[in-house]
């Protein structure tokens, strides 16, 4: 059973999301705390919010993270 | 001063009110040809000062501005084309400048993989049915062939 992500790795996405100048929702949020380490989470965000930027959008949602996730399971991340 | 010049308001007028024909048309003393002699009277159009209305000139049209050049347009290659192609089918489309980016990749398959992930985050980020694959999403995602250099 996947352990219950912690409150501080919560906080370190949000962190990373707004040093990223974008906001992320809760859903997102859980994804992203799914991946084994901090330089993913950054990696991830990152990528994540140039996509976001590119299409004019402020906020990463779960469904964008959904497809991110996917794509990083393959091992094919960006 | 005098003014003898000015005809005095009693005077007799001269000629008196000119004979006109029914369709007010002057008529005048003339000879008609062929006639030896007498007094004939011809038609002679009116001077009249008004024109008649239906002669009155119209308005001119106002003009159109000069059509636009379209831009030269690039034939697309085959190769392009069956990018547009496959994004359409899948429910998306691509511009071509788009496709031209696509197109530099290696295989077949290749392109076919970044298309479908690029219709896949589109649809994430863009809720809306057949959304376009934006031009810039594609440049995030496909890196371009380096140039050669000399």
């Amino acid at each position: 059973m996947a352990t219950k992500p912690s409150k501080t790795t919560k906080a370190y996405i949000s962190k990373v999301a707004h040093d990223n100048d974008v906001r992320i929702t809760k859903e997102a949020k859980t994804l992203y705390a799914q991946l084994p380490d901090r330089a993913a989470v950054d990696d991830m965000i990152s990528h994540a919010s140039q996509l976001v930027k590119s299409m004019k959008r402020k906020v990463i949602t779960g469904q964008l993270a959904q497809v991110e996730m996917r794509h990083y399971s393959k091992g094919e991340a960006h | 001063m005098p003014l003898s010049w000015l005809p005095k308001p009693d005077a007799p007028k001269t000629g008196g009110a000119k004979k006109r024909s029914a369709s007010g048309f002057l008529l005048k003393r003339g000879k008609a040809a062929g006639t030896k002699a007498g007094p004939v009277f011809i038609a002679v159009p009116s001077t009249a000062t008004t024109p008649p209305v239906a002669l009155a000139t119209p308005a001119p049209a106002p003009r159109r501005a000069p059509a636009r050049k379209r831009a030269a347009t690039t034939k697309l290659t085959e190769r392009e084309q069956s990018i547009i192609d496959y994004a359409r089918k899948k429910g998306s489309s691509v511009s071509s400048k788009a496709a031209q980016l696509y197109g530099q990749s290696s295989s077949w398959e290749a392109i076919t993989n970044k298309i479908d992930k690029d219709i896949a985050i589109t649809k994430a980020v863009i809720t809306r049915k057949n959304a376009a694959i934006p031009f810039k999403l594609t440049q995030l995602t496909t890196k371009p062939k380096a140039k050669k250099t000399k």
